[in-house]
């Protein structure tokens, strides 16, 4: 079951975390973007220092960011394990009959560093601010309304129906259902369908609920969030990183 | 189809966005034109919590357990809000679990969201043969599911096929995609058949969640 | 100190919070669920709504918020028609079960939604919001998130987010379901100290007994009976002619029925 340790760093007290979480989703998701174009091997270290720096900064646990890195990392294996056989000509060293190339290789390397990059600066984005603030934000920032309350209510009601979930599941296991044999598909859709239908259910009764205090009229969720001088100049800079990793890798090529 | 960051080029990346934006854009619209698009809201949000929560159920088939997708089911029940649903359920996994990316986001709601719709469109079709029909509802339903399935995972083969490796050539990354996708048929199989018995049973106990997706004001 | 509440006299203020009218509803092709019902509340009564399973309570209180379309009938609000879909604050109702009505994935954004949906300033909002908290009693709960909560302080945070609203009405759906002892009694002390009408359907007759002025029985959509609470409630005969038992405390004690 998930626990959501994302905002269990959220209440420190640094630059990052007191910027502003508007300029803070602009600015970082433009520096993934421009670490997402980077090729050339001579940016790598310069990527790597930029995401260091903003780690530290960030005071977030290194044990946070390890923990956060191993799932996604088995996707990145397989790639490790196809990438330097399949992808370019070169020949670099030989295992048997399969050809490691320098080409893939790079490729990889690349790749990787790239990947931690990209991903570091995603957890220290949502790690600095609490969950929701981020979500306010981008609304703020004009996300639509259906979307902003459709994370709102989805992300309220995801522990509730994982509890469901988890109930069922027990009182299916007291009841000696374990799992397997050609019936136990049908059990689980049923489990599934049951899911279904009680959320579905519980929506008529919350959007009665909902719209006896008003929803419906104009201004739902409304977080004023004040920028100053300070959130300003960081984004400019944080942009201006970003336009350089871009821009060079542009010339480079 | 939860690309994780850093492995697809930019161009595409930023290609993702662009057709997540459209058809963010195209779904909102056909919300709008209902009659209270916030009526369908709340209904929406506890039905993404739900098949995020569905989609933890492991299923055991030996030797492993696989857990469905399950975006075929999604578009049959959500109709136009199941787009909104795939980009808000693949955000947070992606913030929360790091299973797909921030800047693949794009991406992977377009692979997972738009065979959603069309699986929706599809299953919509069984209204033509006959609503009640069990064998037509039992039909669509399972061509709903693999099909939803079955095209994201196509759609992701070819994307990491075409643009990862650098120096493949074409018969070899067509041959690569057709062996990636046929290796998924079980598992698309699979999708089919459990999306077929859930609207089975939907259409038993609440057949309003099937179909009643269009109260479209003139 | 427990004591029945006094019925009072309520008639002297000038214009009723709630009128209802030969309400009556059915769902299309179905029976009548609710058969001509007439209520008049003024402003501070608290009328206790008892009655068995299916007999027409909740849907009562969907037709007075406006959620439901009567088939017949008026009601009332302050004089003014309720019309559905029309967004009447003046209304409030506490749902049976909490979840279903904390929808916020947190308190204070919870208790805010009423008060920003009223058009108010962001300042008039936070007022509002720490009024209500600190009325219920919960202000040290505005930082919690709805799923961490117990049931008892789900239902307070609840009334929280409908008080905010500052409604002349509340209606409470079986309140003290779920309570545990501290939170029930919180929970009447609460209602004992308000100035608000309230409609409160109720299993737990005895809560019924304490913070009602009135009450009246429901059974198939009518109401049976309207009065004094210990009357009726006392009524033996009439009370399980109706699905329903005296409660406890008005058993007279002159019966010995308790082995020492």
């Amino acid at each position: 079951m998930i626990k959501l340790q994302l905002d269990a760093y959220a209440h420190l007290n640094t630059i990052l975390h007191r910027w502003d979480p508007r300029y803070k989703t602009i600015g970082l998701m433009a520096l993934i973007f421009a670490f997402s174009f980077v090729q050339d091997l001579r940016l790598l270290p310069f990527m790597v220092l930029t995401t260091w720096i903003l780690f530290v900064v960030s005071r977030l646990p290194l044990s946070f960011l390890l923990d956060r890195l191993r799932l996604p990392a088995y996707f990145l294996l397989i790639m490790a394990v196809l990438l330097p056989f399949l992808s370019g000509e070169t020949v670099l060293f030989e295992i048997g009959p399969l050809a490691a190339k320098e080409e893939g290789c790079l490729q990889l390397l690349v790749i990787t560093v790239r990947f931690i990059c990209i991903l570091t600066v995603a957890i220290i984005l949502f790690g600095t601010t609490p969950f929701l603030t981020t979500i306010k934000a981008m609304h703020a920032l004009g996300l639509p309304f259906i979307l902003t309350d459709m994370a709102f209510f989805s992300y309220r009601y995801l522990y509730e129906i994982g509890d469901h979930l988890k109930t069922m599941e027990r009182a299916m296991k007291m009841r000696g259902f374990q799992g397997r044999g050609l019936g136990a598909i049908g059990m689980f859709a049923s489990l599934a369908g049951t899911i279904l239908v009680r959320s579905c259910e519980q929506s008529d009764r919350v959007y009665k609920a909902m719209s006896l205090r008003g929803y419906g009229r104009p201004r739902c969720f409304s977080e004023e969030f004040q920028a100053g001088l300070r959130d300003r100049i960081g984004l400019l800079i944080v942009i201006l990183v970003a336009m350089v990793f871009a821009g060079l890798q542009f010339i480079i090529r | 189809m939860h690309i994780p960051d850093g492995i697809l080029p930019a161009s595409v990346c930023l290609g993702g966005y662009v057709t997540a934006g459209a058809a963010t854009w195209y779904s909102l619209r056909k919300i709008g034109r209902k009659e209270d698009p916030r009526e369908g809201v709340p209904k929406a949000s506890l039905l993404t919590a739900a098949f995020f929560v569905a989609s933890w159920i492991h299923i055991p088939v030996p030797p492993a357990s696989v857990h469905l997708v399950l975006n075929g089911l999604l578009g049959v029940v959500l109709g136009y809000y199941a787009f909104p649903a795939v980009l808000i359920g693949l955000f947070f996994q992606a913030v929360m679990f790091q299973h797909g990316g921030l800047s693949t986001l794009g991406v992977n709601a377009t692979i997972m969201g738009i065979p959603a719709l069309l699986a929706y469109y599809l299953f919509q079709l069984r209204n033509v043969v006959s609503k009640n029909n069990r064998v037509a509802t039992t039909v669509f339903g399972f061509l709903a599911g693999a099909g939803g399935m079955g095209i994201g995972v196509f759609a992701a083969m070819v994307l990491l096929v075409t643009t990862v490796p650098a120096h493949v050539d074409a018969a070899a990354e067509r041959a690569s995609i057709y062996a990636l996708t046929f290796a998924h048929i079980p598992l698309m199989v699979l999708e089919g058949v459990f999306t077929a018995l859930v609207v089975l049973f939907l259409q038993r106990v609440k057949p309003d969640m099937l179909g009643e997706n269009d109260k479209t004001s003139a | 100190m427990k004591s029945a509440v006094d019925p009072g006299n309520y008639a002297h203020s000038n214009q009723p919070v709630l009128e209802v009218s030969g309400l009556s509803f059915q769902y299309p092709d179905q029976l009548l669920v609710l058969q001509k019902v007439d209520l008049k509340v003024s402003m501070g009564e608290r009328i206790g709504v008892i009655g068995p399973n299916g007999a027409g309570k909740t849907t009562f209180f969907m037709l007075v918020c406006g959620l439901l379309k009567p088939v017949a009938g008026k009601v009332r609000v302050f004089d003014k028609p309720v019309v559905p879909r029309d967004f009447r604050p003046e209304v409030g109702m506490v749902f049976q079960n909490p979840d279903d009505q904390l929808f916020c994935p947190s308190v204070l954004d919870d208790v805010a939604f009423g008060p920003r949906n009223l058009g108010l300033s962001e300042d008039e909002v936070n007022a509002r919001v720490r009024e209500a908290l600190e009325v219920v009693g919960v202000s040290d709960l505005c930082h919690r998130q709805p799923h961490h909560l117990s049931g008892g302080e789900k239902r307070l945070v609840a009334i929280a987010g409908v008080l905010a609203m500052h409604p002349k009405l509340v209606i409470y759906d079986e309140p003290t379901s779920n309570l545990d002892i501290r939170y029930r009694r919180r929970l009447i002390r609460f209602i004992q100290s308000s100035q608000e009408a309230m409609l409160i359907a109720s299993h737990d007759l005895e809560f019924i007994l304490e913070v009602c002025h009135r009450v009246i029985l429901m059974d198939n959509g009518c109401v049976i009976a309207e009065g004094n609470p210990k009357e009726i409630m006392g009524n033996n005969e009439l009370m399980e002619a109706h699905g329903l038992e005296r409660p406890h405390s008005l058993i007279p004690h002159a019966e010995l029925h308790h082995r020492r």
